[in-house]
C-alpha cells in the first residue's frame, strides 16, 4: 500500500486521514459491436465485450488539512477514482471511505459522507438558465439546508469567488472562468472539510488559472483538505502540499511534494564570456557551451558527487581563458524531472 | 433527525429537481411549438365548427380535445425521452448526484417537473377550448373535466414509460420507442382481439404479452363520450385514474431501479 503515511514516516507529522482509498479496482464492460456486411467489408463479425481496468487496486490515504496534487497523463484514472470517491461510481473491489473529525469512516456513496465533500467536476455543465444565486439556491436545497440559510450565505460565497457583482446574472453569460468559480461556490455553500476538485483549471486562460488557483490556495488556508487533480504540473508545484502519480490506473506513489523534490541541485548553469571573443567550445570542458545574447552559458550537468568538481572545473577554464563569469545558478528538481525521468521516489 | 423531519427534507429535494426540470422544459422549441400548433388547432376548432349547419360546439369540442390529446401526448414522449438521457450527455448530473440525494428522488424531480409543465400545458389550451366551447354554444359538464382528467393521467403514464426508456438509451432511441408505446397503447383493443385470434397461431402468446404490458391507453379516451354527452361514471373515472397511477408507479419503479444500478 503506497498510503501517504506510509512513505512520509519519520519526514514530518501529518494529521490522520480523511479521504482513504483501500485497494480500489475498477473496470468498466464496454459492450460488443455487430458490424453488419457492408460495401466495404460483407463479412459478418461480432465484436466480444471486453473488460477495461481503469484502477488496479489503488490504495490512498490523505491527511487532514493538506491540498493534495493528484497528477497523471489524460486516461490515467484521475477522473475514476475522483468518482469513486464522491460515490458517482462503485468500485468493483476495494472501498473508499470518508472520515470525519471523530474518526468515525463513512463509504463514499453514503448521505454522510456525501455531506462532508464539496465537488466541482471536470468541465463543470451546469442548468444555465439559472442565475448564480438560483443556481446557489438549487444546490443548497439538495444538500437540505433552508433557504433562509442558502440566501444568507450567498453573498460572501460568491465574494470570495470574486462574483458579487454576477449574482442576478444568468450562468449562460458566464465566462470559462466564471463559470469554474461559481462551480467552486456551490461545492463549498454547505462549509464541507473535503474538496475535491477535478482538474478545475482545464480549459482556462492564464488569468483564469490564476484566479482559480489563488481561489484554491485562499481555502486550504482555512484548513479544509483539498484532492486537486490535474495534468498540469505547475498547478501542483504552485498549490499542493502533498502529491501523487497515477499511470494506467496503477497509483505509481504518493508523498509531500517537499520531500518529492528534494533540496538537491541537479544542475548549474554558468553564463560567461571570453577575453578577445573567443569561443569557448575549443576549450575541452566547455564543450557543450551555448551562444547568448550577452555571452556564453553552459548547464552542468553530474550526480550529487561530481557536481561540485565539474562546475570547479568550468570556472577555472574560465578564468583561465581571462574570462568574466557573469552568474551561477543552481537548478533544483521540479516535478516534471522527477515524474518523466522517472526518477520521483514515488 | 426525526421521520418527519427526514421526510420533509427528501420532498424538498424532489421538489428542488422538478422546479430546476420545470424551468429547463418550458425553455425548450418543442414545448413552444407544440403548445402553438395547439393552440391553432383549438382555434381552428371555432372556424370549423362554424362552417358546420348543425351541433357547432360538438365540433369544436371534438377537435379542440383532439389537439389537447395530440400535443400532450408528443411534449410527454418527446420531453420524457430527453428527461434523464440529456442530463447524462450534458452531465448536468454529476453535481446533482454528488449531493446527499438518491438516484430515485432524482427520476421523481425530473418527472414530476415534467408532470408540471404537462399540466400547465393542458391547463391552458383547455381554459381555451373552453372560451371556444361555450363560443359555439356548448354546455360544460362534468365529464368534460373527468375527460381532461383521464387525458393528464395518460400523459403522465407516457411521461413515465419515456423516462424508463430515457435512463438506459439515447433520447432519440427513447422517443422511438416511447412513441411506439404510445401508438401500441391507442391500437391496444385491436391488440386484444387480434390475441385471441390472430393466425398464425403463435403469435398470439406474443401479441398477449404486449397486450399485458404495454399500457392500455384507450381507457383513458372518454372523448367520444364526452362528445356525445354520454356519462362518464365516477366508478369508470376513479377505475382508470387508479390504473393510470399503478401504471406510472410501475414504470417510475422500473427507471428509479434501472438509474440506480447505472454506471455514469
Amino acid at each position: 500500500m503506497s498510503s501517504l503515511k506510509a512513505s512520509v514516516a519519520g519526514e514530518r507529522e501529518l494529521s490522520p486521514p480523511v479521504i482513504v482509498a483501500e485497494e480500489v479496482t475498477k473496470r468498466f464492460r464496454t459492450p460488443g459491436h455487430v458490424h453488419f456486411p457492408s460495401p466495404r467489408s460483407f463479412r459478418f463479425r461480432f465484436e466480444k465485450p471486453t473488460v477495461k481496468v481503469a484502477l488496479e487496486g489503488v490504495s490512498l490515504a490523505i491527511p487532514r488539512g493538506e491540498i493534495f496534487g493528484f497528477l497523471g497523463p489524460n486516461g490515467a484514472g484521475k477522473t475514476t477514482l475522483i468518482k469513486t470517491i464522491v460515490g458517482l461510481l462503485a468500485p468493483t473491489e476495494g472501498r473508499c471511505l470518508i472520515r470525519d473529525a471523530d474518526g468515525r469512516a463513512f463509504d463514499s456513496h453514503t448521505r454522510e459522507a456525501k455531506l462532508k465533500l464539496g465537488y466541482l467536476p471536470e468541465q463543470p455543465y451546469y442548468h444555465e438558465f439559472l442565475t448564480a444565486e438560483e443556481f446557489l439556491l438549487f444546490h443548497g436545497r439538495l444538500l437540505g439546508l433552508d433557504d433562509k440559510e442558502i440566501l444568507a450565505k450567498v453573498p460572501p460565497l460568491l465574494k470570495r469567488v470574486g462574483l458579487t457583482q454576477a449574482r442576478h446574472q444568468k450562468l449562460e453569460t458566464f465566462s470559462k472562468g466564471m463559470l469554474q468559480r461559481v462551480g467552486l461556490a456551490q461545492a463549498l455553500i454547505h462549509d464541507p472539510d473535503i474538496l475535491v476538485l477535478d482538474e478545475p483549471m482545464s480549459g482556462l486562460d492564464p488569468i483564469g488559472r490564476r484566479e482559480v488557483r489563488e481561489i484554491i490556495t485562499a481555502i486550504g488556508e482555512t484548513g479544509k483538505t483539498i484532492f486537486f487533480s490535474t495534468h498540469i504540473i505547475h498547478d501542483v508545484e504552485v498549490i499542493c502540499t502533498t502529491v501523487g502519480y497515477i499511470r494506467e490506473g496503477v497509483l505509481m506513489g504518493a508523498g509531500p511534494i517537499d520531500k518529492l523534490l528534494g533540496k538537491t541541485v541537479r544542475s548549474m548553469e554558468i553564463r560567461f564570456s571570453l577575453a578577445d571573443g573567443r569561443d569557448p567550445r575549443e576549450v575541452p570542458a566547455l564543450k557543450q557551451a551555448r551562444k547568448t545574447m550577452d555571452g556564453w552559458v553552459i548547464e552542468v550537468e553530474a550526480d550529487a558527487n561530481r557536481l561540485e568538481y565539474d562546475v570547479q572545473e568550468v570556472l577555472r577554464r574560465v578564468l583561465d581563458g581571462k574570462g568574466t563569469v557573469r552568474s551561477v545558478v543552481p537548478r533544483r528538481s521540479t516535478l516534471e524531472d522527477l515524474l518523466f525521468t522517472g526518477s520521483a521516489p514515488l | 433527525m426525526s421521520k418527519f423531519a427526514k421526510k420533509a427534507r427528501t420532498r424538498r429535494q424532489v421538489s428542488a429537481i422538478a422546479a430546476v426540470t420545470f424551468q429547463e422544459l418550458i425553455r425548450e422549441k418543442i414545448l413552444w411549438s407544440s403548445f402553438l400548433f395547439g393552440l391553432l388547432c383549438v382555434a381552428l376548432a371555432y372556424l370549423v365548427s362554424r362552417l358546420s349547419f348543425a351541433d357547432n360546439a360538438r365540433i369544436a369540442l371534438d377537435f379542440g380535445m383532439a389537439a389537447i390529446s395530440l400535443v400532450g401526448g408528443l411534449i410527454s414522449v418527446v420531453m420524457g425521452a430527453v428527461l434523464v438521457a440529456k442530463e447524462v450527455h450534458n452531465r448536468t448530473h454529476y453535481l446533482v448526484l454528488t449531493k446527499p440525494i438518491w438516484r430515485w428522488q432524482f427520476v421523481l424531480g425530473r418527472v414530476a417537473g415534467l408532470l408540471g409543465v404537462l399540466a400547465v400545458n393542458a391547463a391552458l389550451m383547455s381554459a381555451i377550448l373552453v372560451v371556444v366551447f361555450l363560443m359555439s354554444g356548448g354546455r360544460l359538464e362534468t365529464s368534460f373535466f373527468k375527460c381532461l382528467a383521464l387525458q393528464v393521467a395518460e400523459f403522465g403514464v407516457l411521461s413515465a414509460v419515456a423516462c424508463v426508456f430515457s435512463v438506459f438509451t439515447t433520447s432519440t432511441l427513447a422517443a422511438v420507442f416511447a412513441s411506439g408505446i404510445w401508438v401500441a397503447g391507442h391500437a391496444m383493443a385491436d391488440i386484444k382481439i387480434l390475441a385471441d385470434k390472430t393466425e398464425p397461431y403463435w403469435m398470439r402468446p406474443l401479441l398477449k404479452t404486449v397486450s399485458e404490458i404495454f399500457p392500455d391507453l384507450t381507457r383513458f379516451d372518454v372523448k367520444a363520450e364526452v362528445s356525445h354527452s354520454l356519462p362518464i361514471t365516477w366508478g369508470y373515472f376513479a377505475g382508470t385514474a387508479a390504473y393510470g397511477l399503478a401504471y406510472m408507479v410501475f414504470a417510475l419503479a422500473a427507471a428509479c431501479l434501472i438509474f440506480s444500478r447505472k454506471e455514469l
